[in-house]
């Protein structure tokens, strides 16, 4: 009868251990598609900004240093971010990807959503000019 | 002294402070076992105090075209109902504090005031969920009362009294239950309804009428409302294993007792899915209700022969 049987499953889970996953002591990992943290790897970028005029939430400026060189800033606000993945799709050159990896982006303030990606000279020269991270940088420094 | 007594039995051992602190107690043993039976962990033993400090602390927003008195006092007539009505039932096995002749039939409707009171909080907060969900627990009281009510007055023809206490020492080591299967079942799941446990739950269902009556409730109302129903829990267990499972018994014997029936009714409450209002009413007024007068008519038959 389905009531004894419904019974006798839910004495068996009594019994049972519990299938909660006790997050942050244990951790699932998460599938490889999944869309976490975007991650910008200098490699072949050549500064095209589509990445940038794509993104919806305008969570990407590129900011060129020196355009022949192939010197750049990516600068990524995580907080503005709606992980569309749109920026990856449309990156010819393959330099965009969303990290599975990655994926627990809690923080308590706004500065820490926003990351720097690129050599550490280039963001260093780029912080200085620009003063902190998170300031209202939208125009690139090519204008200068 | 007498003043002095009463006061004590008021604010701390019946009724009051005790009374809250097995509410809660018992409430968390809902809740874990429920989650046990549902394969999780089950929340932590101070979460269900956890939950009424969050709620009496909390501001409490009211809508602008409700009656503002009603709406305070509501809550508080649902909680004292429960209160009130501990008094008069054998909690953990003690001598219930106060008793007078019928006293069964008054704690029947001191428990039936709560869901009165969400009735009119439902009709009061003038929304449509609310009056919905109001209008499905009155109907669903008026189903479920009459055969709950004939249910505990089974052992009560049995002993020829309707006071407490009479009933529990005539029943003092006999397990009516025995002898009167079909009204404990009715008691049982006439509980269940009282306290719109599944399968009757359909008064605060969450995908028709988002939190039934008491949507437009936050903070202190929803606290006393949500006390109030834990309490008429511990009243409810209490009450149908004092009639129906011998007595009063030694607090621990007691307690057990009651735990067993809380571990019925939390099994029940995790395999049993939502009843339409209709099929809730059908199935109490068709089976419950004349499984109980069919028990009624042997046992007044049988006194007869007997007399």
């Amino acid at each position: 009868m389905r009531f004894g049987t419904m019974l006798c499953d839910t004495w068996q889970s009594f019994f049972r251990k519990p299938i909660t996953q006790r997050y942050p002591f244990e951790r699932l990992e998460a599938p490889d598609h999944y869309r976490g943290k975007l991650v910008w790897t200098a490699g072949k970028c050549n500064g095209c900004c589509l990445c940038m005029k794509d993104c919806p939430s305008n969570a990407i400026e590129l900011i060129t240093i020196d355009k022949k060189a192939k010197q750049f800033v990516m600068r990524y606000h995580a907080d503005r971010c709606t992980y569309c993945a749109q920026c990856v799709k449309n990156c010819r050159l393959e330099c965009l990807g969303m990290s599975h990896t990655q994926w627990e982006t809690a923080a308590l303030k706004r500065q820490d959503f926003v990351v720097n990606y690129g050599n550490e000279a280039d963001v260093a020269h780029i912080l200085a000019t620009f003063g902190k991270p998170g300031a209202e940088t939208a125009s690139s420094i090519a204008a200068e | 002294m007498n003043t002095m007594r009463a006061l004590i039995n008021l604010l701390f051992f019946p009724g009051g402070l005790f009374l809250i602190v097995l509410a809660l107690a018992y409430e968390w043993a809902d809740r874990k076992l429920l989650a046990r039976f549902q394969n999780r962990i089950g929340p932590r033993w101070f979460q269900t105090v956890a939950d009424i400090v969050k709620l009496l602390v909390k501001e409490e927003i009211m809508p602008a075209t409700a009656h503002p008195i009603l709406f305070g006092v509501l809550p508080v007539v649902a909680m004292a109902g429960a209160l009130t009505a501990a008094l008069y039932v054998p909690l953990l096995g003690f001598q219930s504090a106060f008793s007078f002749k019928g006293d069964l039939i008054v704690t029947l409707y001191l428990l039936s005031l709560l869901t009165m009171s969400i009735g009119m909080a439902g009709w009061n907060s003038t929304s449509r969920f609310t009056m919905m969900g109001a209008t499905r627990a009155l109907t669903q009281l008026f189903s479920y009362e009459a055969p709950f009510m004939l249910a505990l007055l089974g052992p009560a023809v049995v002993a020829g009294s309707w006071q407490i206490g009479e009933i529990v020492t005539v029943a003092q080591g006999r397990w009516v239950l025995l002898t009167q299967p079909f009204g404990f079942v009715v008691a049982m799941i006439g509980l269940m309804g009282k306290l719109e446990m599944p399968p009757f739950d359909a008064p605060k269902a969450k995908t028709e009428v988002v939190a039934g009556a008491l949507t437009e409730y936050s903070g202190r109302g929803l606290g006393l409302f949500h006390l109030g129903k834990e309490m008429e829990l511990v009243v409810g267990l209490t009450l149908i294993a004092a009639l129906y499972m011998g007595g009063i018994a030694n607090p621990l014997e007691f307690f057990g007792k009651t735990l067993f029936l809380l571990v019925i009714l939390s099994s029940l409450h995790a395999i049993l899915t939502r009843l339409r209002i209709d099929q809730t009413v059908g199935l109490w007024w068709r089976y419950g209700a004349v499984v109980v007068l069919l028990q009624w008519l042997v046992l007044i038959a049988w006194k007869g022969v007997m007399a």
